[in-house]
């Protein structure tokens, strides 16, 4: 009896994994070939000139640096937790709030014969800065002391995520209340004026390269690099490091997991908050619902480059941000369809290499 | 022998008072009997809509606009107002609980919403059911007033200003490379998509039709997209917020002076605060009448007790303002006094005259409901900024 | 000492944070208004009354420093009283403290004319008034001092009684013992007898309250139903086989879309009847599940989480787009979705037919216990102890001869036909479905309900659906505070138990090993 079950099972589990790899194959190989075909067609009858694709690009490129940066957050946070930090994109909210406020208190300074704001600008840009990553590192600290550290060695590995949601209605609501529902316009320094910026004029198009998107998009670049630096130099970096890769293991060799734990919320939230003060500048328009979209998006994108992974999540939003803009131009539809390219990319991109793109294959896993 | 007369006199007099009693009791024995509220108690009048969460700039809004209309009532026979909002999220689940909660309530006369479409259209079966007339400020949706008695608004139905803003585009303005775009939701969509009908049947073919996600903020890529087909005028069918960031990112992709033509759920001085100079030509639609004094007041008013300008937060406060009045009326109307002192309001003929409702002056203009319950009389205007100020264009 | 003194500072900064946010949210007042209705029975307060404001700002700080008495002047620090009674004068001088500040800066803004509602909105003048208790500055900030001072104090006496006479903790332990020896009691004959008939008493209940509720309790027992079915789906896939999935609102909406589709007049105008149309919507959603699970087979954890979320918002902003306005009916929505016909017989047997709500009730409660059965069944079954090997351990199971992959696509199956069952049923009930109801919250709150009641536990879901739905109609009467405190309770619920409320007994003997030791003994006695 026992022998015919063994029989039976073997040549079906070999049957499976042939089966996957052939659907592997099958879904790579169509993909490739209408990539191909769209090209080609792109290049015979071109729907757009060159100068809109420029403006797809740099669309995608602002958009996907702060995709990136928030993406961070979690993988951050996932890497020593393995935690789902839906309160996340909230975070960002906070930060977007404190941002504004500041602005708006520097605007009413008086200096000199304008307000501070625009005399300083730089330094109120700082200013904005550090409140708005001050609140989010605060905020993050605060709900990982209170709503996720009593949960760290649950053995339920969703409790900490079930915590993070309510946590994300409890600030979303809250801020809703404190600040109200109508959709607020960051106020922004004259040196960073939206839609300000430098024209790019090609047969017939015009697009404008603007000023507040390279700012973004330089800020992510820099903020990227740091961290990347901060994570593989520093000491703690290397223990945040060692964390992701093994807990045990790294309390045992002395590191406070407590600590490392908090740090790495404070980072996360440094992050959070620097992306909501560059959406408020890039974009301007926001309310307490800001951060919902962003974070299911970034989130994806973590996911996309293989969670837990830092290079991986960089890489991730900023595909997650060009793929949103160019893709539906691209393919010729609708752009109300872009999320739906954006998710189907992350399928294709799953059923191919199963870990996201910089995963190492499950098993010996290397996180951050 | 004067006793006597004394005697049937009485007689006489008591009877004529129960008779006429009686026969006032008769209108509750008609479909949904008699909402009945007793001395102490108040008049009932819900709305419901989302007073938190993502939609909540309409539903606090519509809310406190509402509050301040119903604090102005005077009492019906000795018995005060009273607004019971409820938040629903915006969802239809929640929505269908809150009718559910209504539908119990005696002394629940009649409903000022719901505020967004898809919870209005969940609801109606149930208030259709219990005979509570519904008057909404903002629910726009297409085929809500269809096939059924209970609802009502005194908003523009969609197809009305789209089909007038695609003849006001084509005859008037005498473009015909148009693009469409809306945000995707019912409001938005249901007007872009009769600006588009109707733009076809006139012979001009839409350069281009997109929708945009709400909730994001930077749509320079779908923007882009719509600047490559260079129309002479973008349609916008949506809310002031994205209206205004549409405005303001237009130049980034090179339609600097291409104007945007929008609904009246994108109008108002919140749209010129937020996109500064890049309004300057746009289009709006509106038909609330410039600054009638009743108007005024009732802006001061906002302002005192809420401490933000009229229509900064959604544009329907003052379509809320007037709904409470117009439904207050017909209650005043309708309800009567029982012998028990009790106020009885007969729930079948209080939804007929909410449909047959004519002639009321609001804020928001003429209130007259035809045979559907589309209750707003006055026609679009169209208006264009001018020099940071909406100018009625011609 | 230095210690004890620096937690008071802590803990008093802590409450007095708490009770700033209370109040630039205003929530102070509702709880005021809250508690002079019950106080005084009066329904129709509508204004505060600063006595009752006071009375609640003073219980907020008797509850916290009772709550520090508690936790860290415990009797085995051996701390004096005069020594507590002091850090609770600090306490309270502490947040008085706090208090104080915040309202003079408010009354100052007040007085100066300048109108906080531009950035905060709740902060009108009436409100700030009603926090200096209709009075000027000095004798408010008077007034916080001397409520917190007093209510901190009593706090820590009270406590202190507490502790000296050991007296509420000591008969809750008591009660605990009784409540404990009674149900060891159950295991004997006459108790099992008591407890079925107490099981066919509630279930006799059930069947009955349909019948006496009002409209109200019937829709919200309807909606915690339907959640309910969802919850039991989603547990099959979560709970049981152990795969976390995100998007599980896409095969609510799937059922719910089809079912909608084949019997409203538009847009479609196909105008099945029910069961028909009900059986489709089951096939339609079972392979959406096998398309979602065949490719995902191989994905662990995470990433099939990721995947399912997009899913499920790829189908949302199918149903929405304008593409396929013309077939799904766009953001309108669909209207008029067609209901079930009440067979003759029930209005021969009762005399009259039931009402449309009740008889709704009525069967959504058949597909319920439909579901429980078959999950109940499939929970005890070899694929359901397939799947739980799966969730300990993939590694092991596939090397017991569980064909993993199979199983995982077999369980996403069934709990999209379950989901599709719920969308139908929720369709049907409101004769109304739009796009605007299938967002990523919906899975959201569906996996709240299965670990807020324990992961792979049927009477947990049931009460985690009355959680997730059936408490925030309960709290209308906080108003717009309502989601923040659903929020709020959501934490503290993880934080003390995050098992789950009723977790699964099997899943307990597989944590602990004592209790085998223990089962072990049992068997031998």
């Amino acid at each position: 009896m026992m022998n015919t079950v063994k029989n039976g099972t073997r040549p079906i589990q070999k049957n499976q994994v042939r089966r996957i790899n052939w659907l592997r194959w099958i879904v790579g190989i169509s993909t490739g070939l209408f990539l191909l075909y769209r090209i080609i067609l792109m290049v015979i009858r071109p729907t757009y000139g060159p100068v809109y694709w420029l403006g797809f690009l740099n669309t995608g490129l602002i958009v996907g640096g702060m995709y990136s940066l928030i993406a961070i957050g979690y993988t951050l946070v996932y890497g020593v937790m393995s935690l789902i930090n839906f309160a996340h994109g909230d975070i960002m909210m906070l930060g977007c709030f404190a941002g504004f406020f500041t602005f708006e208190f520097l605007n009413y300074l008086p200096s000199g014969d304008s307000s501070f704001l625009n005399n300083h600008p730089i330094l109120s840009i700082l200013f904005a800065f550090i409140m708005g990553t001050g609140v989010s590192m605060l905020s993050g600290y605060f709900l990982e002391k209170l709503a996720y550290r009593p949960l760290r060695n649950s053995k339920i590995r969703l409790a900490p995520l079930i915590s993070a949601v309510g946590a994300s209605i409890f600030l979303e609501t809250s801020a809703q209340i404190l600040f109200g529902a109508t959709k607020k316009t960051y106020k922004n320094p004259d040196l960073l004026a939206r839609g300000s910026g430098w024209n790019i004029q090609m047969d017939g198009g015009m697009i404008v390269i603007t000023k507040t998107g390279v700012f973004s998009l330089l800020m992510a670049i820099i903020l990227m690099i740091a961290l990347y630096l901060f994570v593989q130099k520093t000491k703690l970096g290397k223990s945040i490091r060692a964390v992701s890769q093994d807990k045990m293991t790294a309390q045992l060799m002395g590191i406070n997991l407590d600590r490392v734990t908090s740090q790495t919320f404070l980072i996360s939230g440094f992050l959070a908050g620097a992306s909501g003060v560059m959406w408020g500048i890039h974009n301007g328009l926001f309310n307490h619902y800001v951060g919902f979209l962003p974070g299911i998006k970034a989130f994806t994108a973590a996911v996309l480059g293989g969670i837990g992974n830092i290079p991986g999540a960089m890489v991730g939003g900023m595909v997650l941000g060009i793929v949103e803009s160019v893709g539906p131009a691209f393919l010729g539809i609708d752009f109300q369809l872009k999320d739906v390219i954006a998710f189907a990319i992350l399928i294709l991109v799953l059923i191919l290499k199963p870990s996201g793109l910089f995963g190492k294959s499950s098993g010996s896993v290397e996180k951050v | 022998m004067k006793k006597s007369i004394f005697f049937v006199l009485c007689v006489l007099l008591l009877t004529s008072v129960l008779t006429v009693g009686a026969a006032d009791m008769s209108r509750c024995d008609a479909d949904g009997g008699c909402a009945v509220i007793e001395p102490g108690n108040t008049i009932k009048i819900g709305m419901a809509g989302p007073i938190t969460g993502e939609y909540a700039m309409y539903g606090a809004d519509i809310s406190d606009a509402m509050k301040i209309s119903i604090d102005e009532l005077a009492p019906l026979d000795g018995f005060e107002w009273e607004l019971l909002a409820e938040d629903t999220l915006g969802s239809a689940e929640a929505a269908v609980s809150v009718a559910n909660k209504w539908i119990t309530d005696e002394s629940l006369v009649a409903v000022a919403g719901n505020v967004l479409t898809g919870e209005s259209a969940a609801v109606i079966p149930i208030f259709e059911g219990a005979s509570i007339p519904m008057l909404s400020p903002s629910a726009t949706g297409a085929n809500l007033t269809e096939d059924n008695a209970v609802f009502n608004r005194v908003v523009f139905q969609d197809a009305a200003q789209g089909k007038f803003a695609a003849e006001f585009i084509v005859n008037q303005l005498g473009l015909t490379k148009v693009a469409v775009l809306h945000d995707g939701l019912d409001y938005g969509k249901g007007i872009a998509d009769v600006v588009r009908d109707t733009l076809i049947s006139l012979g001009v073919e839409p350069v281009a039709y997109e929708a945009l996600t709400p909730g994001e903020a930077d749509y320079t890529a779908v923007l882009t997209a719509i600047a490559s087909k260079s129309p002479e005028i973008i349609y916008y069918g949506g809310y002031t917020a994205e209206l205004s960031v549409v405005a303001n990112q237009l130049s980034q992709v090179g339609m600097a002076g291409v104007p945007v033509f929008s609904d009246d759920g994108a109008f108002g001085s919140e749209f010129i605060e937020k996109a500064g100079a890049n309004a300057e030509g746009c289009y709006g639609t509106s038909s609330i009448p410039a600054d009638s004094p009743e108007k005024i007041a009732f802006d001061q008013k906002y302002e005192e007790v809420l401490g933000r300008v009229a229509g900064s937060k959604s544009s329907f406060a003052w379509f809320a303002y007037d709904v409470i009045k117009a439904l207050s009326t017909v209650i005043s109307e309708t309800a009567f006094l029982g012998d028990d002192g009790n106020l009885y309001v007969p729930r079948a003929e209080m939804v007929n005259n909410v449909r047959n409702l004519s002639g009321f002056q609001g804020i928001t203009g003429e209130i007259t409901c035809n045979e559907v319950g589309e209750c707003n009389a006055s026609g679009p205007t169209f208006y264009i900024v001018t020099d940071g100020a909406w100018v009625v264009a011609n | 000492m230095k210690n004890m003194t620096y937690k008071t500072i802590q803990n008093a900064i802590t409450t007095g944070i708490i009770l700033i946010f209370f109040e630039m949210i205003d929530l102070t007042s509702t709880l005021a208004i809250i508690l002079e209705k019950l106080f005084t029975g009066n329904s129709k307060v509508k204004t505060v009354t600063p006595n009752y404001l006071i009375a609640v700002i003073g219980l907020i700080v008797f509850i916290a420093a009772a709550a520090f008495t508690n936790k860290n002047l415990t009797p085995a620090s051996k701390i004096s009283l005069p020594k507590k009674l002091t850090a609770g004068l600090i306490f309270g001088l502490i947040t008085g403290g706090m208090l104080a500040l915040l309202n003079i800066i408010l009354g100052n803004f007040l007085n100066n004319g300048v109108d906080l509602r531009k950035y905060l909105e709740v902060l009108s003048p009436d409100v700030i008034r009603n926090f200096l208790f209709q009075k000027d500055i000095q004798s408010a900030v008077m007034i916080f001092f001397g409520t917190s001072v007093a209510g901190a104090l009593a706090g820590t006496l009270v406590m202190h009684i507490f502790q000296v006479t050991g007296q509420p903790a000591g008969l809750w332990h008591s009660i605990k013992k009784s409540y404990g020896s009674f149900q060891q009691q159950q295991h004997s004959r006459r108790n099992q007898l008591i407890s079925r008939s107490a099981l066919v008493l509630l279930v006799i209940f059930i069947l009955i309250l349909p019948l006496i509720a009002n409209a109200y309790t019937i829709s919200v027992l309807g909606l915690v139903c339907i959640y309910a079915i969802l919850g039991l789906g989603l547990n099959l896939i979560v709970g049981l086989s152990g795969q976390l999935v995100f998007g599980y609102v896409a095969f609510y909406a799937i059922g719910a879309y089809t079912f909608a589709l084949l019997t409203a007049p538009k847009p479609l105008g196909i105008q099945l009847s029910f069961l028909p149309a009900f059986v489709i919507a089951l096939v339609m959603s079972g392979i959406a599940g096998g398309l979602v699970g065949l490719p995902i087979m191989n994905l662990r954890g995470d990433y099939l989480a990721i995947v399912t979320l997009g899913f499920g918002e790829i189908i949302r902003i199918l149903i929405n787009s304008n593409n396929l306005t013309d077939f799904t009916g766009g953001p309108q929505g669909v209207k008029n979705i067609g209901q079930p016909g009440q067979p003759a017989f029930i209005g021969n047997l009762l005399g009259a037919p039931l009402k449309n709500n009740v008889w709704f009730l009525y069967l959504i409660f058949a597909v319920l216990f439909i579901v429980i059965y078959v999950v109940f069944r499939l929970q005890y079954s070899r694929t359901g102890r397939s799947w739980e090997a799966m969730r300990e351990d993939e590694t092991v199971a596939q090397a017991c001869g569980v064909t993993t992959s199979s199983y995982k696509v077999l369980a996403v199956v069934i709990g999209a036909v379950i989901a599709g069952a719920a969308g139908a049923i929720y369709a049907s009930r409101n004769t109304y479905t739009g796009p605007g109801e299938y967002v990523f919250m919906v899975s959201v709150n569906v996996l709240a309900i299965v670990v807020i009641g324990g992961m792979g536990s049927i009477p947990g879901v049931l009460l985690g659906a009355f959680i997730i739905k059936g408490i925030p109609e309960l709290l209308r009467d906080l108003e717009s505070y309502r989601m923040i405190v659903f929020g709020a309770m959501l934490v503290i619920m993880m934080v003390i138990r995050p098992e789950g409320l009723l977790p699964v007994k099997r899943r307990r003997l597989s944590v602990k090993p004592e209790s085998v030791e223990s089962l072990k003994e049992n068997f031998k006695s």
